[in-house]
């Protein structure tokens, strides 16, 4: 059977290529892990669930004590270690292996990829980030505002707007927990003091509906995105493949792992191994999108070259976590309304350096105590007093560095036909300690002692292996319009193009590229 | 690792012990079923894990709040503090642990002679527990 395109992956990037692309005769391959049942309804907040359930282990540890995996196992942040969640990272090793010392990133292999578990933060990335893209701003500006009013964005207008963009067709912005309230309103009042220091905070961008949007109802503020998934008014790509899945033009194929393709006069033959049944079959499509993420897009454009010397360039937003404590807090009730996700969104931006560096301020009290339990200073004991009572005093600042092209940075194929990725660790603490010192004009303090800089990979957010360029000069670069040097119906669409990794989270941008690039191909291919 | 600790019936027992340390009151059946399928799932294989010797702080009843504290200080990988923290999950899960964790009212006063009182006893837990460490040879 043959199709007009072949897309691979069904997350941000694989569904926003269908969308576009939805009148026409599509394949969508993927391997497609779905979330479990739910075992209980989860209709109360997590605490009254906590409450009035006499057990509730199987949603918050797991049948298989799935929540416990930070106890033993590598670390695994908290929303991809919650039982019901797991599905997301589901099988990855076995279907493929990382080799790395350094880096700890991971794949996913779900329906709707890693967006099922994101922190669901969407930012518009401005020229002066899309400086080394071989396209602008207004370019994407199309895109993000239909992907605004398909998806459903909260968010605002305030001192964050120059750097998230344009406000249209937002929804009204989440409500915030007490502790953020109270940061913003200590902001409002020193602004001046705090952003000469280079410091700018507001209100988050997120794809949270605040209002209902067709079918999905609007969000209900029981903070259980740790422990439950495909909470409709949260935004993942696995809404918009449902939705498509319903057209009859559209094939979805899931438990199919494409391994290679290759490109014939007439289009491309795309083989993907079955994981039922093991057995490699053959699709063909005239163009083939690639859409798997940047590591798994990349390994199957190096399988399909047989290359196993090449490097290919990678960007990973380095991370770092800075937890402050607001002392008035301690030993507040807690709060039962609230939403486990970012609060607040922070920027520092200097004259000195190249691209601003974002955060994202949380607090702590959607996720289990007992992992908040060791990271206390005090005997187990006293650290079991102490999560009860100063949780609700706790806000994490996670930080995100940009990234740029490094010859120490890079993925390859090795010779069994394995990822090998290397990534040097990067330097950090600066940074970290100006947000401490300002930050105690908030009343928010810290110690530089307490933060800490997970391994690279750890912010799952990936790109730069198949950069897009003005003039692609190899078989490795993408044109503008995503397709790979030197053949004809082979594009890439997801992360794997960007040639520069800004701090920002990069989903939207991904999305309303992938929507670009399709567009193109939707001309290319005419009616 | 010590896998003769890892029978069914000295799991219970060890079990029973911890929590009636950690959280002062006896331990619901469910915990305990639950401690000795966790121990066996996550620590049986578990490599990097210093191992502790549990048969001897059980058989003497000794404090084990003092000695996983100067422990982890030691020796963070250590066995006696995955335990600890296994048991913790286990409880948090279940509602009658509720109050252990989560402070339902306003009570800054109440919090800060708490938390005041806790930070004293973990010095004095952390001494403790660097003496018993040194008398009986737990590690």
């Amino acid at each position: 059977m043959s199709f007009e395109v072949i897309i691979v992956g069904s997350g941000p990037a694989g569904v926003s290529a269908a969308l576009e692309l939805r009148d026409r005769n599509l394949l969508i391959l993927d391997v497609g892990f779905r979330a479990p049942a739910l075992p209980h309804e989860l209709k109360q907040n997590l605490y009254d669930l906590k409450k009035s359930t006499e057990d509730l282990s199987t949603v918050l540890l797991g049948e298989n004590f799935e929540s416990l995996n930070n106890v033993v196992s590598t670390f695994l942040t908290p929303k991809l270690k919650g039982p019901l969640l797991r599905f997301v990272t589901r099988d990855w090793r076995q279907l493929s292996s990382i080799d790395s010392s350094e880096f700890e990133g991971l794949l996913s292999f779900a329906a709707g990829g890693l967006s099922n578990a994101w922190g669901s933060g969407v930012y518009r990335f401005s020229d002066r980030e899309l400086k080394n893209f071989p396209i602008k701003a207004f370019d994407l500006d199309p895109f993000y505002d239909r992907l605004t009013s398909e998806i459903g964005i909260s968010g605002c207008d305030d001192d964050l707007t120059p750097f998230f963009g344009s406000t249209q067709g937002l929804l009204p912005q989440i409500e915030l927990d007490r502790l953020s309230s109270e940061v913003l309103k200590r902001y409002s009042k020193r602004k001046r003091l705090i952003s000469q220091e280079g410091i700018y905070i507001g209100k988050p961008r997120v794809a949270l509906l605040t209002k209902a949007l067709g079918e999905r109802q609007a969000y209900d503020y029981h903070g259980l995105e740790f422990f439950k998934p495909n909470i409709p008014a949260v935004y993942n790509a696995s809404y918009t493949l449902r939705e498509l899945e319903k057209q009859s033009n559209i094939t979805y194929r899931s438990g199919f792992l494409v391994q290679r393709y290759e490109e014939t006069s007439e289009g491309v033959r795309v083989l993907a191994r079955n994981i039922n049944t093991n057995i490699t079959e053959e699709f063909f499509a005239r163009k083939l999108v690639l859409a798997a993420g940047t590591i798994s897009t990349s390994k199957i454009v190096l399988s399909s070259y047989d290359d196993n010397s090449t490097r290919l360039p990678l960007l990973d937003n380095a991370i770092s976590f800075v937890p402050f404590i607001a002392p008035r807090f301690i030993g507040s009730s807690q709060e039962r309304r609230f939403f486990a996700g970012v609060q607040l969104n922070v920027v520092y931006d200097k004259d000195e350096i190249d691209a601003p560096i974002q955060g994202s301020f949380y607090g702590p009290t959607g996720i289990l105590r007992s992992d908040l339990l060791l990271d206390l200073p005090l005997s187990i004991k006293g650290n079991l007093t102490a999560v009860k009572y100063v949780t609700p005093a706790l806000g994490i600042l996670q930080l995100f560095y940009p990234d740029a092209p490094n010859a120490n940075n890079y993925l390859k194929l090795n010779s069994h036909g394995a990822l090998e990725i290397r990534y040097q660790k990067k330097a950090f603490g600066r940074i970290e300690k100006h947000f401490i010192s300002t930050f105690r004009k908030l009343a928010l303090f810290s110690l530089s002692s307490l933060c800490k800089y997970p391994a690279p990979g750890n912010s799952y957010h990936y790109a730069g292996t198949l950069p897009m360029k003005t003039q692609p000069q190899n078989r490795y670069e993408t044109s503008v319009n995503g397709l790979l040097f030197g053949l004809k119906h082979v594009f890439v669409v997801d992360a794997a193009n960007f040639p520069f990794l800004p701090s920002k989270n990069h989903t939207f941008t991904i999305m309303a590229n992938s929507m670009r690039i399709a567009h193109q191909l939707k001309r290319e291919l005419g009616s | 690792m010590q896998k003769e600790i890892f029978s069914g019936q000295e799991l219970s027992r060890e079990a029973e012990f911890l929590h009636q340390e950690i959280f002062g009151r006896p331990m619901p059946a469910e915990i305990g079923a639950a401690y000795v399928s966790a121990n066996r799932m996550l620590l049986q294989d578990a490599t990097n894990v210093a191992p502790v010797r549990m048969e001897l702080i059980l058989e003497r009843a000794m404090d084990v709040e003092a000695i996983e504290f100067a422990l982890r200080r030691r020796i963070p990988q250590n066995v006696l503090t995955k335990k600890l923290l296994i048991l913790c999950y286990l409880a948090e899960s279940r509602n009658d642990y509720f109050a252990t964790f989560v402070n339902e009212q306003d009570r800054p006063l109440r919090a800060f002679l708490a938390l005041s009182l806790n930070t004293f006893r973990s010095l004095y837990k952390l001494l403790k527990g660097h003496c018993l460490i040194r008398m009986y040879d737990v590690v």
